[in-house]
């Protein structure tokens, strides 16, 4: 009895230690227009901006060369066109269109 | 003006190029993100004689540069340097330096770019003797780089700089003002297309005048291999006109190898 109870214990302790499924599960995917990235060592930087927005879950550059940079939302929440634009701006660049597409990956 | 100093001044005031996919040897008019912070270093040797003498020069710049706006970045610079040669070694950390960079021009387009920037900075008098000009010594220049994709997908960047450091006092080791300019092209040679890791050859003309002693101009070839946070960097520069008056050591070649990376 009390290694179940410790087990379930344990089970809890680990479950508390995760970060629930809102935190993590992606959202909806937005390509952001970006001109000016112009090399691979430009990247991080605008990277690290658009990462510090709250409500982003993460960052595709795959895509830099056409001047698109894909933000996955975390779930449930939502960035603003202004935040992601402030962001782009803050790392040296210029902002263009952004594009909300209404699916989840 | 100490002729062996002219030789170092203006490898000190060479390595102000701090932000992003800069030349080896001069600066670029881009500037490190908000946040962003940039760490390089380089080896710099050089070799340089007269009249059957020779002297070595070893040079090791620090630069940390942070953006602190997408627009505006401070720069610090700490060169450690070593002489070995005709006269006793010697060896030191000469004047470190301060430098604001502000871009005030900026047009970008898909993976392309055009920006000019300003330098505004300060070579501060805390270099060890026989490395100091003993003075505060403001540092004025402008940069301009075209850099991007062009129609093969392959990177091309073009950098154009003017720097003029002014001594205010003579003192010391007695180093006068001197103008630098800096042109530098650089293409994408591997591989053909776009990509995350690329390698570039770099031509850059680097010239340096100081009214009262003369004029030097070195042609500067070099590689860079660029990724996302770091660049490794190697080339030569050679001189192609030595204008000095007097009978100064005239350089035969420096050789440099640098990386950088940002946090």
């Amino acid at each position: 009895m009390k290694a179940i109870k410790r087990l379930g214990l344990a089970s809890l302790l680990l479950v508390a230690g995760c970060k629930t499924p809102s935190d993590t599960l992606p959202g909806k995917t937005l390509t952001v227009e970006v001109e000016g990235l112009s090399c691979p060592f430009c990247l991080p930087g605008v990277e690290n901006n658009l990462k510090s927005i709250s409500g982003v879950q993460s960052i595709d550059l795959k895509n830099w060369s056409e001047g698109q940079i894909q933000v996955t939302e975390i779930v449930g929440q939502s960035v603003s066109d202004e935040d992601l634009r402030k962001a782009v701006k803050k790392a040296g660049f210029t902002p263009g269109d952004i594009q909300r597409e209404e699916k989840t990956p | 003006m100490n002729k062996s100093s002219f030789i170092l001044s203006v490898l000190v005031l060479a390595v102000t190029g701090s932000s992003l996919a800069a030349p080896i040897h001069s600066d670029v008019a881009l500037t490190p993100a908000t946040g962003t912070t940039i760490v390089r270093t380089q080896l710099r040797y050089t070799e340089a004689s007269k009249s059957g003498m020779e002297k070595e020069t070893l040079q090791i710049p620090l630069v940390v540069a942070h953006g602190f706006t997408g627009r505006f970045a401070m720069i610090v610079k700490v060169p450690y340097v070593e002489v070995h040669g005709s006269t006793p070694s010697k060896s030191g950390i000469a004047d470190p330096a301060l430098i604001g960079k502000i871009r005030f021009w900026q047009n970008d387009s898909t993976a392309m770019t055009d920006r000019a920037t300003l330098l505004l900075g300060i070579e501060t008098p805390w270099g060890e003797s026989g490395f100091s000009s003993r003075s505060w010594d403001p540092i004025l220049g402008i940069t301009f780089t075209r850099q991007g994709l062009i129609s093969s997908g392959r990177l091309l960047e073009l950098n154009a700089t003017l720097t003029h450091k002014i001594n205010t006092e003579n003192g010391g080791v007695n180093i006068n003002d001197i103008t630098r300019y800096d042109l530098a092209i650089g293409h994408q040679l591997w591989p053909s297309g776009t990509a995350d890791r690329v390698l570039m050859g770099l031509l850059e003309l680097n010239g340096s005048f100081v009214a009262t002693e003369g004029s030097v101009l070195y042609l500067s070839p070099g590689l860079e291999w660029i990724s996302r946070r770091w660049i490794l960097e190697g080339g030569l520069q050679i001189p192609i006109v030595q204008n000095l008056k007097g009978s100064p050591f005239k350089t035969d070649y420096t050789a440099v190898a640098g990386v950088r990376t940002q946090f």
